[in-house]
């Protein structure tokens, strides 16, 4: 019997990526908890529950065949995967903030402006393509203290609502990428074991 | 010097010892025995070249790759990107008059610079071959076949080629401009139906085929399926797999799997196109395929066919 390993990021994407695959007759049959490997009601279908960044480095490298994940992880990171699917949840966007007082988008006196991000790939891709010289200051949370602390002028960080910004004092000020939950899959998955493969994506296609 | 500098090596770079070692060596061995025997005389081009030669052979994609260094007189060297480029080389100026076709090849090391990020190996052993001078049917088949056959050297029994053509989506994609042509490209190359569908709403009627030969995968049947429905532009190409296919034997057909989803290499293949892919492997074991226009951009046109399997991959294949 082939069997099929799903990737689910930890956070935000789990309950509604748990209850797409509940849509589509497939439910993991334990709470996560310290299981590593968790069953589902398809004896074929297995998850395993990491770090969203984590997805696309097990599904690259084949250690699970499928996954989910945010656009922004996957552009980030540029892995090699497919991504056969739009979820239609987890939307957000990756965008530049500034506080609502700061000059934009240069600063007086010819100073380079350090932004701080956990998305330092994107983000200076972004502003070298509008040939502006930045320097990136790689963050792994807490981004939108970083202005008020006096580490980054700007940041590059992922939006929902926009709560945590105003919060924080911060403003929009351009969008660097719509974000949303994609599933990835494994290339040599997709080959190896197509029949599993398509009959799980024709579930989640289905069942939207 | 610090001390750093001589315990550490560069990412990317691998010691190998003891049964590393030795696995590599007997696949390598048992590899070239088949090729000998199969008449492919082994060439062993340099290590390093003027890094026009592999820019030449494999473009732009292949330039961003290289692992470049300065030669003495200044010009700019690169190390051995594929063998590929260095046989078509050697088969336009030392074999130029020679008699056709010719049977090529080799194993040894290439180096290819991978992003940061993943920490890939920058340094890869390879063992394949080339069929230069035969542009029929015939040289297709036997380059297939003997693919199967170092697969079965190599001591694999759950493995299949994913074999495409680059004629069936190449008229689709000529109908297209050349911005939605790349997104088109990305979605097929993603296997992301629903936004293909999209991008495809904007596409004259010519492009129409690309919403479903990219999705066809499966045995000879699958292939017989499109060809009834494919636009003239894809037949050729979907017919000409259809001959190869009838020209094996049934336990060499058990490997296949007709796949035309493929878009990497498209610029590159002008025929037939293949993956190696094996149970256990994350990514491709080996690829091959049809290059015609190869030995034309060394000034020696000359049809060309060829593989090369990935000997890392192989060697850590769990048994």
């Amino acid at each position: 019997m082939t069997r099929l390993r799903v990737a689910l990021p930890k956070g935000r994407l789990y309950e509604p990526a748990v209850a797409r695959f509940r849509r589509a007759g497939i439910e993991l049959r334990a709470d996560p908890g310290r299981r590593l490997l968790i069953p589902s009601s398809d004896p074929r279908i297995e998850f395993l529950v990491v770090k969203p960044p984590d997805v696309p480095v097990y599904v690259e490298s084949g250690a699970a065949d499928l996954g989910v994940a945010g656009t922004d992880v996957l552009r980030e990171t540029g892995a090699d995967v497919l991504e056969p699917l739009e979820l239609g949840f987890g939307f957000c966007r990756l965008v530049v903030a500034t506080p609502a007082d700061a000059p934009y988008p240069t600063l007086p006196g010819g100073v380079t402006p350090r932004v701080a991000t956990k998305y330092p790939r994107l983000a200076r891709e972004h502003f070298n393509a509008h040939g502006r010289p930045v320097d990136i200051v790689r963050v792994d949370g807490s981004v939108e203290v970083a202005p008020l602390l006096n580490l980054a002028h700007w940041i590059v960080d992922l939006v929902d609502t926009g709560g945590t910004l105003r919060a924080n004092g911060l403003v929009e000020r351009e969008t660097i990428l719509e974000v949303q939950a994609v599933v990835v899959a494994n290339r040599a998955s997709q080959k190896l074991k197509l029949e599993a493969y398509l009959d799980v994506m024709g579930r989640l296609e289905t069942t939207a | 010097m610090s001390l750093s500098s001589i315990t550490s090596i560069p990412p990317g770079a691998l010691d190998l010892t003891g049964d590393a070692v030795r696995r590599r060596r007997a696949l390598q061995r048992a590899m070239m025995d088949v090729l000998e025997r199969a008449g492919f005389e082994e060439l062993s081009p340099p290590t390093f070249e003027y890094e026009e030669v592999f820019r030449r052979a494999g473009g732009a994609e292949v330039a961003e790759k290289l692992i470049r260094f300065v030669d003495r007189d200044g010009r700019i060297l690169a190390l051995r990107y594929d063998f590929t480029s260095s046989m078509a080389r050697v088969a336009a100026t030392r074999f130029a008059d020679g008699p056709r076709p010719l049977r090529l090849c080799y194993a040894g090391a290439v180096f290819r610079q991978e992003p940061e990020r993943g920490g890939r190996p920058r340094e890869t052993l390879q063992v394949g071959a080339e069929l230069l001078g035969q542009g029929d049917l015939a040289a297709d088949v036997e380059v297939v076949r003997l693919t199967l056959a170092l697969a079965k050297a190599a001591g694999l029994q759950d493995f299949q080629l994913n074999l495409g053509h680059a004629g069936v989506l190449a008229g689709g994609l000529a109908a297209l401009d050349e911005n939605l042509r790349a997104d088109v490209r990305r979605w097929i190359d993603r296997k992301d139906r629903g936004s293909l569908a999209r991008a495809l709403e904007r596409a004259p009627a010519a492009a129409r085929a690309l919403h479903e030969l990219p999705f066809v995968i499966g045995r000879r049947e699958a292939l017989e399926a499109a060809a009834r429905a494919a636009p003239g532009a894809a037949r050729a190409g979907l017919e000409h797999l259809l001959a190869l296919d009838a020209a094996l034997q049934p336990e060499e057909r058990a490997h296949l799997v007709y796949d035309l989803g493929e878009v990497r290499g498209l610029d590159y293949y002008t025929g037939i196109h293949f993956e190696l892919f094996v149970a256990g492997a994350g990514r491709a074991a080996g690829a091959g395929g049809r290059y015609d226009d190869l030995m034309g951009r060394f000034g020696r046109p000359m049809p060309a066919v060829g593989v090369s399997l990935d000997l890392d991959t192989l060697a850590e294949i769990p048994a």
